[in-house]
């Protein structure tokens, strides 16, 4: 019994960790896009530009 | 064959690098012999066991050689930007692929050479007779090798860590390719060890060919700029 | 260059997947675990099967999304495709490593050993290295448009090697023991089997959709620290 139930906690908690992680990180990331407006780098030549000098 | 011209002009340029700079070949030779030697003293002096396990430690020992050539198969590109030179020259980039190819697997096949006699030395492999089968088998496995190295190694050309990423991503493709030479070397080598040898010379020429495919195919799109 | 804000119409549906996946979820493990009789030969360590085989169903699944993403990248070169191949392997990964240890929970009392080298269990081994060197490639390329060619590159080889693995695998293990057969099922068990699928199948699906999003988001905000 207990391999059982260490299975079924083991995976519950695994599954529970991987989603709050990624929910936390959704959560973060659309906090700090409502924090800086939509500005000049949604314009597509900055983007472009931007690139570049990345590559 | 234009290609193969590009191909032989690159693998030319290596060669004559490898001769004038008095190259690494002789030390990643004494460095694969001195790998089975090791091996002999970490399991001891047991006649039949080494027997047994010759073909493994064998294989081995190739795999950790040929991780240190591949290692090195664009060192002498990667001075003073020589990759992005021979990308300007118009034409096929996957010659560069091929001539690497057959740099490595000359270097490997000639490492093989020195190595199997010291295996068949050290671990009682009764080679008589069998030679041709034996090294046939030694080709097809150092083919698949050479293939998947060298592709990797220019994957990992610009990657971080990547002494590390060489092995980490180029180890779990090989197993088929080592469970191959191994299984096929000791079925031909050992009386005692079961299993055919046709079935596993078919796996190798198979993995062989769709890796020679699929990474000659897709190489460019790694020196993409 | 495709526009990569996160696109209004997928907003909600990671909501209504989180909903069904928890509730079937939550379902299919108090049926797994309490209603379904137990296994006459295995007794209750039986009843792991009802996670074991959908979370090795989904890391199948997940390593072929990334193959498929990975060849539309190639073609297409869209960021999108190559966002949804990374969060496909990531939830991959994690599915490989839990069907690998609920294997291992199972495999001790009922083989009395933590690890055999049976092949599927090897082949399940191999395919979570090949996936942990995809990660670690997208970890170690700095730049995202090489990150996600290389990536993508890695995805295909390594897919293309999943069934030469497991044929190899499987003929080395035959010269010693005979692959075990897969055992005939009661229909009750064969049904909870089934949901506990569905309940998998919509967890990944909810998952991979928020991977994605927030892929988007990052990318945006990256984009935008880059400008400053």
């Amino acid at each position: 019994m207990a391999y059982l139930w260490a299975g079924y906690v083991l995976t519950w908690v695994a599954m529970a960790w991987f989603a709050w992680r990624l929910e936390s990180r959704a959560r973060d990331a659309a906090r700090r896009l409502k924090k800086s407006p939509r500005g000049e780098a949604e314009t597509p030549d900055a983007r472009s530009e931007n690139e570049s000098v990345r590559a | 064959m234009e290609v193969w011209l590009r191909t032989w002009a690159i693998l030319w340029k290596d060669i004559l690098i490898e001769v004038r700079t008095k190259g690494t070949f002789n030390a990643m030779a004494f460095f694969a012999a001195l790998i089975l030697f090791i091996f002999s003293f970490a399991i001891g002096p047991d006649f039949d066991l080494l027997r047994r396990i010759a073909a493994g430690l064998l294989w081995v020992g190739i795999t950790f050689t040929g991780l240190l050539a591949l290692a090195r198969t664009y060192h002498s590109e990667e001075l003073a930007g020589g990759l992005e030179a021979l990308l300007l020259y118009p034409g096929e980039p996957r010659a560069i692929f091929l001539g690497k190819l057959v740099g490595n697997l000359a270097v490997l096949l000639l490492v093989e050479v020195i190595l199997y006699p010291v295996a068949a030395v050290l671990f009682h492999m009764d080679l008589t007779g069998k030679i041709l089968p034996v090294a046939g088998i030694a080709f097809l496995g150092t083919l698949g090798f050479s293939v998947i190295g060298t592709f990797y190694a220019a994957l990992t050309l610009h990657l971080r860590a990547r002494e590390v990423m060489l092995p980490l991503l180029v180890l779990p493709l090989l197993v088929p390719v080592l469970l191959g030479a191994v299984s096929a070397t000791a079925a031909l080598v050992d009386p005692a060890a079961a299993g055919g040898v046709a079935g596993w010379v078919r796996l190798l020429i198979a993995f062989d060919v769709l890796y020679f495919v699929v990474c000659t195919w897709t190489f460019p799109v790694l020196l993409e700029r | 260059m495709t526009e990569l804000t996160a696109s209004p119409r997928l907003k909600g549906w990671h909501r209504l997947l989180a909903f069904l996946a928890v509730a079937t979820t939550v379902v299919g493990s108090i049926i797994g675990l309490f209603v379904v009789p137990p296994d006459a030969m295995q007794g209750n360590v039986q009843r792991l099967m009802y996670l074991h085989v959908p979370a090795a169903w989904l890391a199948f699944l997940a390593f072929f999304i990334v193959f498929v993403m990975a060849v539309l990248y190639l073609i297409q070169r869209d960021p999108r495709w190559d966002m949804i191949a990374a969060g496909s392997a990531e939830i991959g990964v994690l599915f490989t490593a839990l069907t690998l240890i609920l294997g291992s929970l199972w495999g001790k009392p009922i083989w009395g050993v933590w690890w055999t080298w049976d092949p599927r269990l090897t082949t399940t081994a191999i395919l979570l290295v090949i996936y942990v060197g995809y990660l670690a490639v997208r970890s170690f390329a700095a730049d995202p448009e090489r990150r996600a060619r290389w990536s993508a590159v890695v995805g295909i080889v390594g897919f293309a090697d999943v069934p030469i693995v497991y044929l190899s695998v499987t003929w080395w293990r035959s010269l010693h023991q005979p692959p075990s057969s897969p055992m005939s099922m009661a229909p009750s068990m064969l049904w909870t089997l089934m949901l506990n699928v569905v309940a998998f199948t919509l967890l990944f699906g909810y998952l991979l959709v928020r991977k994605y999003q927030v892929a988007v988001a990052e990318r945006a905000l990256e984009d935008r620290e880059a400008m400053r």
